[in-house]
């Protein structure tokens, strides 16, 4: 601290203690003490104050010991002279501090005052239960706290490093070029932009929503709100991340505080002039490890040792050089990385547009669209092949027919895009591998939506990129530079052929579609009988320490993320990385599924922790997982079967819990019988617990399941030898309890309930 | 335009900025308001013709931000007594935490 | 003259008169007496009836043979013993306050500090669920008054050190079996015709050193806190003119705060106060001298009036109604000074009487009794108080820091750890840390070399830790004061700034040296500075040494690893192959070194290559003041000047326009 820092964090930290308790008062006189606190969606109450305390706030009345935890964590303001050691002090009451503002932000939900209403933002995905759910529109509110769902499922880029941390953003930029230039800086390196706080009554979000910068959970840019209380959130988040992935439980905060030191890399950025409440809270953001950084004149704090590197950092804005405004916000979200250690390798990618794979989840809606390859009207393919080194000239991209100029403005046309690769290490196997790529390296261009695969693929191209002079070309520019920073070790030459030729192009959709008939046929074919190797993935271990996932052909990473072919693929690129080869061994139990090598491995990965690990089962030695699930499968003892609910789905299960507070129990790397975090696609699997008889015990599962796995699920179905099965499934819409659940599968006649008891 | 800055103690935090800026900002003859919450003042551009000076004050005081006024806080414990609450809570640790320590480096536990 | 005497200008206004009335004071005897030649470098032998001899020549050996290494390394080991059996009582003292609490029979004292009792029970291995707080401080109290005789194994409080350091001390066999029987061994192996091997001799002292501070010393430190609270730091005032011309003035002197702080419940005593209204005085104004002022001041602010060559000094303001002493350290010139002047001399310990002094024999049974007893004395004694010449001169300073608070001042209740000192030391803003301790010595100026040592430290970013007469020193001069951070250098300023401390810390009396071994224990286990505490890039200091215990607690830094440097000529000067032993010898052993350096330049310039050798051991980046003191509030106060002044300054720019130039 400084001793002006200090000074001005203890007042405000005093003054908004007093606020929370008077805004407490005030509830408690106005609505009552058993008024409902919650924020949206989460199983983790009130984050910050969980993790600080392990109180799990509910309702209005338990806020009361909150405050009096955070009163007793105030202090004096420091003297002008004589002045008494503060740097403690001060931290202590940044930690009132949070806890008073995540308080009011209880109340404020509480008081139906949150999320606050900003007119005119469009938020582009959000938290499931918007306030606006069914109203005009998915818009006029700022986002609010960040949901378990979201956290989630950002899970897995945040433990393998794609997603390296957030930037806490609080205050208005200098202006609204310099607002631009910081997020798409932060965009470009995948780290998650919270925006809140206000100068003179305009935020960031103002700037940004001026400037058309898409905002939402798809572009990584999540606004919580226009004031400083707000910003409480992205500690939040911080929170949940080391009690979601990182296997603590609220209370344990030193735990939690060190984890985000070391594992979040996140900072505060603080734009425009900084208030008592801004320095109180950043004097509470320090205590997890996360440096603040001010585009204006303060004091700076530059020893370290309670952030890995300097504590607080002055960067007035004018004074850094560059030419332009932009150019000065590039050099100081630079800066911001350096005093965070966040090192980000960024893919130079020669287009006109912004990249970065915060754009992956950017929408081109029809209006702002230039043209559309594939969809309702037309047909798009991509096909990526190995080729014979010599056959592939590196570097070369090829546009074959006419490009889009001649299309009219929200036209169509078909497309095809070939990918030759040649290298030495390049196998056919791994021809999908990166073909499913090309979905996230197209995407990543700022104004380009991709969807779908194969020849199913829907490709658009948005008028501000067009204008800024984007063409068919470009795709070759990026999917050259993409596959050679991502996957060099497998690939020395990258060759594009863009197909719009209508001759051409029905010559080589042919070629792809026998392409894809075969890997169809061959992936059908490889089975946990017909390899001798499963692969290992201990990506996650970084967040949950015991945890290790055991991935076969026939039953993929819980994540979703991952399957046999992706881990011998991740194998080949870094043979020292986390998929490592696990020769199975001997099969000691074809049912359950045990595997000598199997087990030993999961022994030693797990530090101990999993003596044995059933690859088919649920009920015996389940496999563990991490937090980054894609669903969760739990018992239901009364229906002599299984419901499976996935991370979309936010609604009550008939096990009486929701997603969020399922995770806390099918996380962290412990095997719990009868509850297990799942991949989507397992569900297909022919091994899909098959010790506890498969899919015919699944009695409820989420209605986004059968609808995104329509297909697959039919042919489960059949497979099972009883087509209707899937009719007979339950889901939240027919049955949230027990109660509901047992006739509706009575009525149906489900097979579960004439199987086998499960114990 | 009158140019008049005023002091108001209790706006030190964004959300006070908010809450200043609308009081005023309703007022008939405010043209321009420049609340700074770090400064904890705000420089108000009116008409004079419209508004005076007082109607001003008046209207912060009636959102609860009257020039000069300061928030009325309990004085926290003087940190140095042996019964105030922070002591009674603080370590009184003779070894290290070896946390630190375990969370960095290779043989991170997390 | 008295310039040359002492570098306090309240010392020094009072020396112009103790000289001009021709008062007797330890500076004038000084200067009438220099030290026997013989005796101060280890030369004389006095064990037997056949001596005392005297080894002058080279080769030389005493009637029974002993040579002039013998005889230098048995008189230095009985310095140790009687240095770490006089800490080492006081801890004992201590426990049986505790004892006496807890059962009860001491009602004037209670468990202030319930959590650091909880913690100690805790390292004592006293069972604490579900007990009586006043059953578990029995307990505490018990097993700590074992450790005096316990006569086999080791002295619990080891533990607290690095590894690493536990291991040297077993392999060398110097761990201490027991506290009392480590002086007892001394005491018998320099009997007449026993060990008679210097090497021998001069490790066995070693262990009676750290029976001191990792024993009795540290132990008492532990109780103190749980009896009277752990410190935190606080603002006080030092020197004379903490003194009052319209009140009462009571000083305590001495060491153990069992006596001080119930004089300071006395005092404090509305009734009291009433009486010494009664009495013309304004109200009872207490201040400390020596150790026990040190004990008051950590814990409650007590001023303290000076150190331990203030003693004599502060009696001849003439303004002092009764002093009060317990042990160690007491002049005896105060009785016949006394005799002098109005003030009235109470001496309280059974152990420490004074002839011609009044003794009121202090009982902890009947603690405050006792101490209202002696408060009324000088309350009484106000009428008799004539002419006073009360120094103005005082200095602020904050004291308190104990190594608990240190914990929490890096990191608040949540995050508090050392590792922003380690990350500190480690990037180099603090080039290393020293603990500068000690007595004064009439022999030298004054705390001419404390001020002048620290001083040179903090101004090469060196962190300084005080305790003792030292502290009490600098304090003086403003050293202990945040504001001193401005003579630091540039990283050490930063650290102070950001921290909010002066560039010199208090951490206590002489006993709460165990302090500084607590905190270098925690460096060395939080990392990045090697594993143990000789790896730490640091020094400690004893500029003005004169007494035993400043022996002990040299030794028992040595034996913790520790570079340590004493002021004046080597006690054990006669022999050049012992005095080599203490440096070069134990530094081989024991990884610290004991040095003799009378010049305060020389003894600085060898602690920093000291320190910066440890750095470059530990492939530490290479000490570079430039690189540092960028952070701070000047600019920000700037920025608020100009804006104050209402000069065109914008928050987006650091360019701030000059005031001056407006």
């Amino acid at each position: 601290m400084s001793r002006y820092i200090a000074t001005a964090a203890i007042r405000g930290a005093n003054r908004i203690v007093k606020e929370a308790e008077d805004l407490l008062q005030k509830t408690i006189q106005e609505l009552g003490p058993d008024t409902p606190v919650q924020f949206t969606n989460t199983a983790y109450y009130l984050p910050v104050i969980l993790g600080f305390t392990g109180i799990e706030v509910s309702k209005v009345g338990d806020l009361s010991p909150v405050l009096e935890i955070a009163k007793s964590l105030l202090h004096p303001e420091p003297g002008e002279h004589l002045w008494l050691p503060y740097l403690g002090e001060t931290l202590d009451c940044g930690v009132a501090t949070l806890l008073a503002e995540e308080a009011i932000e209880g109340l404020r939900f509480a008081r139906g005052e949150q999320p606050e209403p900003i007119p005119g933002l469009q938020l582009t995905g959000t938290s499931f239960t918007s306030p606006d759910e069914g109203g005009e529109g998915n818009g006029g509110y700022a986002n609010g706290p960040i949901d378990d769902i979201q956290l989630r499922s950002w899970g897995i880029q945040l433990v393998d490093g794609r997603m390296p941390g957030f930037a806490a953003i609080v205050g208005a930029a200098k202006s609204n070029e310099a607002a631009v230039q910081i997020v798409r800086e932060l965009q470009q390196r995948n780290i998650l932009i919270f925006l809140s706080g206000n100068v003179n009554g305009r935020s960031i979000i103002h700037q940004l929503m001026e400037e058309g910068v898409e905002m939402g959970y798809d572009t990584y840019i999540v606004p919580f709100g226009t004031d400083t209380i707000s910003a409480i959130y992205a500690l939040g988040f911080a929170t949940r991340a080391a009690l979601a992935f990182g296997g603590l439980k609220g209370g344990q905060i030193r735990e939690i505080l060190l984890y985000n030191k070391y594992r979040t890399f996140a900072f505060v950025l603080a734009l425009g002039e900084v208030d008592d409440l801004k320095y109180a809270t950043a004097a509470g953001a320090i205590s997890y490890g996360f440096p603040a950084i001010a585009d204006t004149v303060i004091p700076q704090i530059l020893p370290t040792g309670i952030t890995s590197y300097e504590h607080v950092i002055s960067m007035p804005f004018d004074d850094i050089e560059g030419k332009d405004d932009s150019e000065k916000a590039k050099r100081l979200v630079q800066r911001c990385l350096e005093v965070r250690g966040v090192k980000v390798k960024i893919t130079e990618v020669p287009i006109p547009v912004p990249y970065g794979s915060a754009f992956e989840g950017e929408r081109v809606r029809r209006a702002d669209m230039r043209v559309e390859f594939g969809g309702k009207n037309s047909r798009a393919f991509e096909y990526l092949k190995m080729s014979p080194m010599d056959e592939v000239e590196d570097g070369k991209i090829e546009v074959i027919g006419p490009g889009f100029e001649d299309v009219e403005v929200g036209g169509y046309m078909d497309l095809g895009i070939v990918v030759e690769v040649a290298g030495r290490k390049m196998q056919e196997d791994f021809e999908p591998v990166l073909e499913r790529q090309i979905h996230y390296f197209i995407n990543g261009a700022s104004g380009i939506q991709h969807i779908g695969q194969r020849d199913i693929a829907w490709i658009r191209i948005s008028k501000a990129a067009a204008d800024k002079g984007f063409n068919l070309e470009h795709f070759g520019k990026i999917l050259h530079a993409r596959f050679h920073a991502d996957f060099g070790t497998i690939v020395d030459k990258v060759q594009v052929t863009i197909i719009t030729e209508p001759e051409l192009y029905a010559q080589w959709l042919e070629k792809a579609r026998e392409a894809y008939d075969f890997r169809n046929k061959r992936l059908a074919e490889m089975t946990d009988e017909s390899v001798d190797t499963f692969y290992s993935c201990v990506l996650c271990q970084s967040f949950a320490p015991d945890h290790v996932c055991v991935i076969s052909p026939e039953r993929l990473g819980l994540c979703g993320a991952y399957n046999w072919l992706d881990c011998k693929a991740s194998h080949q690129i870094n043979p020292t990385g986390p998929n490592q080869p696990i020769v199975k061994g001997e099969c000691v139990d074809p049912v359950k599924g045990y595997f000598t090598g199997v087990n030993e491995y999961a022994k030693q990965a797990s530090h101990g922790t999993v003596e044995q690990v059933a690859m088919y089962s649920i009920m015996e030695n389940p496999m563990t997982a991490c937090g980054c699930f894609e669903c969760i499968m739990m018992l239901i003892p009364e229906a002599n079967g299984f419901m499976i609910v996935s991370r979309e789905d936010p609604s009550m299960t008939p096990a009486g819990m929701t997603f969020s507070t399922l995770a806390g129990m099918a996380g962290g790397g412990l095997q719990t019988p009868g509850v297990m975090g799942i991949g989507k696609y397992y569900l297909t699997s022919k091994k899909f617990i098959s010790a506890e008889g498969g899919f015919k015990r699944v009695v409820w599962m989420s209605s986004f399941l059968k609808e995104s796995l329509a297909e697959e699920l039919k042919a489960v179905c059949e497979r099972e030898g009883d087509p209707d099965l899937l009719d007979k499934i339950a889901d939240e819409r027919v049955a949230t309890t027990v109660e509901e659940l047992l006739p509706f599968l009575e009525e149906k006649g489900h097979p579960a309930l004439t199987m086998p008891p499960l114990f | 335009m009158e140019k008049t800055v005023l002091n108001v103690p209790k706006m030190y935090a964004d959300h006070h900025v908010q809450a200043v800026r609308n009081a005023l900002l309703q007022l008939d003859g405010v043209e321009e308001v420049m609340a700074s919450s770090a400064f904890k003042r705000v420089v108000v551009g009116y008409d004079p013709a419209r508004l005076s000076q007082d109607a001003i004050e008046e209207a912060l005081r009636a959102a609860g931000y009257g020039p000069g006024e300061d928030w009325e806080l309990p004085t926290p414990p003087e940190g140095k007594e042996d019964d105030s609450p922070w002591f009674k809570v603080i370590q009184r640790i003779t070894q290290t935490n070896m946390l630190d320590l375990q969370m960095s480096g290779d043989f991170r536990k997390y | 003259m008295a310039k040359e005497r002492s570098i306090d200008p309240a010392a020094c206004e009072i020396l112009e008169v103790t000289e001009s009335e021709g008062i007797s004071t330890a500076f004038s005897r000084a200067e009438a007496m220099k030290p026997c030649p013989i005796g101060s470098k280890g030369a004389c032998c006095k064990l037997c009836a056949m001596g005392p001899c005297r080894l002058t020549k080279e080769g030389q050996t005493g009637i029974c043979g002993a040579t002039i290494e013998t005889v230098a390394a048995r008189n230095f080991a009985r310095m140790v013993a009687a240095g770490s059996s006089a800490h080492s009582d006081h801890g004992r003292d201590m426990a049986l306050t505790l004892l006496a609490a807890a059962r009860g029979e001491a009602p004037d004292y209670e468990i202030r500090d319930e959590k650091k009792l909880l913690e100690v029970a805790q390292l004592l291995g006293v069972q604490t669920q579900g007990r009586e707080t006043m059953e578990i401080a029995e307990e505490v109290a018990e097993v700590a008054l074992a450790q005096f005789g316990q006569q086999q194994g080791e002295i619990i409080y080891l533990q607290r050190a690095p590894k690493k350091r536990q291991e040297i001390w077993r392999k060398l066999g110097i761990a201490p079996r027991g506290i009392d029987r480590e002086v007892v061994d001394i005491m018998h192996r320099t009997h007449a015709g026993n060990d008679q091997w210097y090497e021998s001799l001069l490790m066995a002292s070693l262990r009676t050193a750290l029976a001191d501070g990792w024993g009795g010393s540290m132990l008492s430190t532990d109780i103190t806190d749980i009896l009277f609270g752990s410190p935190v730091p606080l603002v006080a005032r030092s020197n004379m003119g903490a003194l009052s011309e319209d009140e009462v003035n009571i000083i305590v002197h001495g060491h153990e705060p069992v006596l001080s702080e119930m004089i300071l419940v006395a005092v404090n005593d509305p009734e009291m106060i009433e009486y010494a209204k009664s009495k013309g005085a304004k109200g009872i104004n207490l201040g400390g001298i020596c150790c026990t002022a040190n004990e008051t001041l950590m814990r409650q602010g007590v001023p303290t009036i000076g150190n331990f060559l203030s003693q004599e000094l502060a009696i001849t303001t003439g303004a002092i109604e009764l002093m009060v002493v317990d042990i160690q350290c007491i002049m005896q010139a105060l009785a016949p000074l006394s005799k002098q002047f109005h003030t009235i001399l109470v001496t309280t310990s059974p152990k420490a009487h004074i002839e011609g002094a009044t003794h009121v024999e202090f009982d902890e049974h009947h603690a405050l009794e006792i101490a209202k007893k002696i408060v009324k004395m000088g309350i009484d004694n106000f009428a008799n108080r004539g002419k006073t010449r009360i120094p103005g001169k005082v200095n602020h300073l904050i004291a308190g820091f104990s190594h608990e608070y240190i914990n929490y001042a890096l990191g608040g209740f949540y995050r508090g750890s050392f590792r922003p000192l380690n990350d500190a030391v480690i990037q180099g803003r603090l080039r290393g840390v020293a603990g500068v301790v000690g007595c004064n010595n009439a022999r030298t100026c004054h705390d001419y070399a404390h001020e002048y040592i620290v001083r040179e430290l903090i101004k090469n970013d060196v962190l300084v830790v005080m305790t003792g007469c030292g502290a009490i020193a600098c304090s003086k001069y403003g050293l202990l004061s945040p504001e001193a951070a401005e003579l630091a250098g540039p990283g050490l300023r930063e650290i102070c700034e950001a921290v909010g401390i002066p560039p010199v810390l208090h951490l206590g009396s002489c006993v709460d040296n165990t302090r500084i071994l607590t905190v270098l224990s925690q460096m060395a286990t939080e990392g990045g500075l090697g594993e143990d505490i000789a790896d730490i890039p640091g020094v400690g200091f004893a500029p003005e040494w004169m007494s035993e215990k400043a022996i002990s607690i040299g030794c028992y830094f040595v034996a913790s690893g520790v570079y340590t440097i004493f002021g004046s000529e080597s006690p054990v000067g006669n022999s050049p192959v012992v005095d080599r032993f203490i440096s070069e010898g134990w530094e081989e052993r024991v990884g610290g070194k004991l040095e003799f350096i009378p010049d305060p330049q020389e003894a600085v310039r060898k602690a920093l290559e000291h320190i910066d050798k440890k750095r470059a051991a530990l492939g530490l980046v290479e000490y570079d003041p430039t690189r540092f003191g960028q952070s701070g509030d000047r600019l920000m106060r700037q920025f608020i000047e100009a804006m104050e002044a209402g000069l065109p300054v914008s928050p987006y720019s650091a360019k701030i326009p000059d005031p001056s130039k407006k």
